[in-house]
């Protein structure tokens, strides 16, 4: 493939106190918060340095150094079994281990499909050679996923898709294009649906293949978006040779296996969310209080008031909703539009108050999003233009209220 | 962990009975037929409520109450919601054991908690001054001769007097910046009490002004205090909560008939549900509801969560406000009509959203605090320990 970027993985610093190990095993749930808390802060201060709460510890390079670091650590498969080298941690354990890396505002991850979408599916659908193939370097963060659904032709209405997958003797030969595929420029694999076959319409004839990114005929062009940066790519599959043992879960399966898989992360997806937002939501009042704003400061501004209000209280509604998730998770209960929910009003709300940053910013919106003289450098500027995506990756607003309106409420489709 | 189980079990048989009775009562029908007679309705209601218990829902078990506590209000508030109950439910049940355990720590309103759980007592509520705001800049009501009080003034906005055996004057008077006065005194209906019925926006709730003319409060009845506006707060949650709670009962029957409306009508050969349109506004009504169901139960359990009241008070309102406009508008012409049961959802939203305060009051309450919270966190307990510098 074109354009691999690896970073080559760092001398792990020293972060003095308890070992991973150490902290999963202690019995109360409180320890457990304030240990991970701890390793978290002791460990992102030492690798990030003079960069510590910097711009620069959100770039791609940093971000990937700090993912292998936690992962060599051994914070990596929280929840699955110890067998396949996991931890096995309850879900309100993993809910806590993403809410104290958000508190940190820690990087965000590199790796997310490879450890909440790939590393699950194998576990449930994967065969023996597949979990001992890919399970061990994932944990260690050697092999980056990528997420190769959506095509030109086929993003909302996904079940359109037209990259084929031929079966010939041992191979499947792929052919097609994938489309705004997140870290595919950094990711050694992609977990790929593809239409094996034709005669089948819509939802059937999908199957999931992993594909290795340096395989001949594959080709990932980077593509810019409005932030400046470019973390999602066209991906070209031109006769790419794909192992039959690469298909996940028997052939035409591939609906149901993806499918499966957007719910896994179910009880612990959102949490880290939460937790970012509401830590934004305090930054946004601690800028609003240092900016002067039509005579006087924008914190006291009457408007700015009642948009902060309505913020808080769709911050507070999101956090009972991932409390009740996770509840809902942990006793079992079969997943309803809650997801669809929390979607909608999480992405909807963070547009909100990054609409609200700007606009209390008043010149300063000029300022681009990577300038280090703009406001937390750039960061709110940046972060605005971010949210816009979170409306449509990931499924839209406009399909979020499809599914609740067909599937919470039974209106026809 | 067994408690809690208990407790449980206890809530889901509360909302069981709740909603079984409730339903049978439900008024619907009878109001948008028209010419219903709601102090009629009201009254019946009652006695159903006397018969179930609910009036001694809040007061303790002590006074021969059930102390069921707010998580319990909310869930028995939310049914009668959903099911439009009529009657004198927040000032007797929930008001009423408040004041009255707020004036037993001082000695005073010694019987009412106790008169409550039985029966003999119905209070109808008499906070809002002539001026309508709910804390009033200066007082309005006067006592004379605290051996034997007289009480002056007026009230508006009395819901259902008819039934009551007692108005309970409540008065509540801004005092600086953060303490309020509180005075209150359940004065028994007859004579110097002089009640002047008003047409009422809600139909389902009757509504009187009152005004008192030296009118008699039995001796140790009268209670004012001087409180902080946090301990105001403390002391109406269980006010908020019911009243949070059946805003979320009218949200969810309005968007559950408009859903039900909107998989019948047809028009361009489809349901109207099956247009985008319809479908996105009810999901966006099906959000707020949850969201203000969790927000109303959360406040019920009163962690230490200081946004939860308000929260619950604004999420509530606007879930239950959006939910009976979108019924309207989705029944198009039938949803102008009276003989639809959709405006009686507005209307009892409406009526609700400004009961013991004002949306824009929580929102300003709740930013206050959340600002105050960033901008000067809580300063952390000094460590104590031996060599530390
Ligand atoms: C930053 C970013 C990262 C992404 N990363 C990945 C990735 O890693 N892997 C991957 O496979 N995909 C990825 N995507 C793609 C994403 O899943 C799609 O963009 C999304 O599903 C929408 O598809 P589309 O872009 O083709 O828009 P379209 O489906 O063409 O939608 C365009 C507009 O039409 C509306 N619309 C479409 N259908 C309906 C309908 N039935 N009812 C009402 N309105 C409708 C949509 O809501 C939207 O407003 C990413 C997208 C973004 C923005």
């Amino acid at each position: 493939m074109t354009c691999v970027e690896t970073a080559a993985p760092d001398a792990a610093p020293a972060h003095p106190g308890p070992g991973v190990q150490a902290i999963v095993e202690l019995p109360d749930d409180a320890q457990f918060r304030a240990a991970v808390r701890d390793w978290l802060d002791r460990a992102l201060r030492a690798l990030a340095g003079a960069d510590f709460g910097r711009a620069a510890m959100h770039e791609m390079r940093f971000r990937r150094r700090w993912e292998d670091h936690l992962c060599q650590a051994g914070w990596s498969g929280l929840g699955w079994p110890r067998r396949h080298g996991g931890k096995e941690l309850s879900l309100p354990r993993q809910a806590i281990f993403h809410e104290e890396y958000a508190r940190l505002q820690a990087p965000l991850p590199v790796n997310m499909i490879g450890h909440g979408i790939v590393g699950p599916t194998l576990l449930l659908y994967g065969s023996e050679e597949q979990k001992q193939r890919f399970l061990p370097p994932l944990l260690l963060n050697r092999e980056v996923w990528c997420q190769g659904y959506s095509e030109p032709g086929a993003g909302s209405d996904l079940a359109s898709l037209t990259t084929r997958a031929v079966r010939a003797d041992r191979f499947y030969r792929l052919s097609g294009q994938k489309i705004w595929t997140s870290f595919a420029n950094v990711a050694d694999w992609c977990f790929v649906l593809a239409r094996t076959d034709p005669a089948q319409k819509r939802h059937g004839g999908i199957s999931v293949l992993l594909v290795d990114l340096r395989s001949p005929g594959v080709t990932v062009r980077p593509i810019r978006q409005i932030t400046g940066e470019a973390d999602y790519n066209e991906v070209f599959f031109d006769d790419v040779r794909v192992p039959a043992e690469n298909l996940v879960g028997g052939e035409n399966n591939g609906w149901g296996i993806a499918m499966a898989a957007a719910g896994f992360e179910r009880g612990t997806y959102f949490a880290p969310r939460i937790v970012r937002l509401q830590a934004e939501l305090e930054e946004f009042v601690r800028l609003a209080a240092a900016t002067p704003f039509e005579g006087g400061r924008a914190v006291d501004h009457p408007s700015v008031r009642e948009h902060l209000a309505r913020l808080v209280v769709d911050v507070h509604a999101l956090r009972l909703n991932v409390q009740e998730i996770l509840h809902q998770a942990t006793s079992g209960t079969p997943p309803g539009a809650e997801g669809s929910a929390v979607k909608l009003l999480w992405s909807e709300t963070h547009q909100r108050l990054l609409d609200l940053a700007m606009d209390i910013l008043g010149p300063h919106v000029q300022l681009g999003p990577q300038e280090p003289a703009a406001p937390r450098e750039g960061r709110w500027q940046r972060d605005y233009l971010w949210t816009r995506a979170e409306t449509i990756l990931a499924g839209t607003s406009e399909i979020m209220r499809n599914i609740i309106a067909e599937r919470a409420l039974g209106l026809p489709r | 962990m067994t408690g809690d189980f208990a407790a449980q079990d206890e809530l889901q048989l509360l909302q069981d009975s709740a909603r079984r009775v409730l339903a049978d009562a439900c008024p619907l029908k009878e109001l948008s037929a028209g010419g219903a007679d709601a102090v009629a309705i009201a009254a019946r209601h009652w006695q159903l409520a006397k018969a179930m218990g609910w009036p001694g829902l809040m007061v303790p078990e002590s006074a021969g109450g059930a102390g069921m506590g707010c998580r319990g209000l909310a869930i028995l508030a939310e049914e009668m919601g959903a099911q439009f109950f009529c009657g004198p439910f927040l000032a007797t049940a929930v008001v009423g054991p408040a004041i009255a355990a707020l004036a037993g720590r001082r000695g005073r309103m010694t019987g009412l908690a106790r008169a409550i759980a039985e029966g003999a007592t119905v209070l109808a509520g008499a906070a809002v001054p002539a001026g309508g705001q709910w804390i009033a800049a200066a007082p309005e009501l006067g006592v004379e001769n605290d051996a034997a009080p007289r009480l002056s003034g007026t009230r508006e906005l009395v819901e259902h007097p008819a039934l009551a055996t007692h108005f309970l004057a409540l008065e509540i008077v801004r005092r600086g910046a953060d303490r309020v006065g509180l005075l209150a005194a359940p004065v028994p209906a007859g004579t110097g009490v002089v009640s002047v019925p008003r047409q009422a926006f809600d139909v389902s709730c009757p509504i009187a002004s009152i005004r008192f003319e030296r009118a008699a409060v039995a001796p140790g009845d009268v209670l004012s205090v001087e409180l902080s506006l946090d301990a105001l707060t403390a002391l109406l949650r269980p006010v908020h909560v019911a009243i949070a709670a059946e805003l979320v009962g009218v949200a969810q029957s309005a968007l559950d008939r408009a859903v039900a409306y909107a998989k019948e009508r047809r028009q361009f050969g489809q349901p109207i549900g099956a247009f985008q349109a319809i479908k996105h506004r009810l999901a966006d009504a099906f959000v707020l509801v949850a969201n203000a169901r969790l927000a109303v139960r959360q406040a019920a359990r009163g962690d230490d969560e200081p946004a939860s009241v308000e929260a619950a008070r604004l999420l509530a309102a606007e879930a239950a406000l959006k939910a009976a406009g979108d019924y309207i508008q989705v029944q198009g012409g039938m949803g102008i009509s009276w003989e639809s049961d959709a405006h009686l959802h507005l209307k009892r939203a409406r009526r609700l959203a400004a009961a013991f305060g004002t949306s824009q009051g929580f929102r300003q309450a709740l930013v206050d605090r959340f600002v105050a919270s960033v901008l000067s966190p809580p300063v952390p307990p000094v460590h104590q320990g031996a060599g530390s510098a």
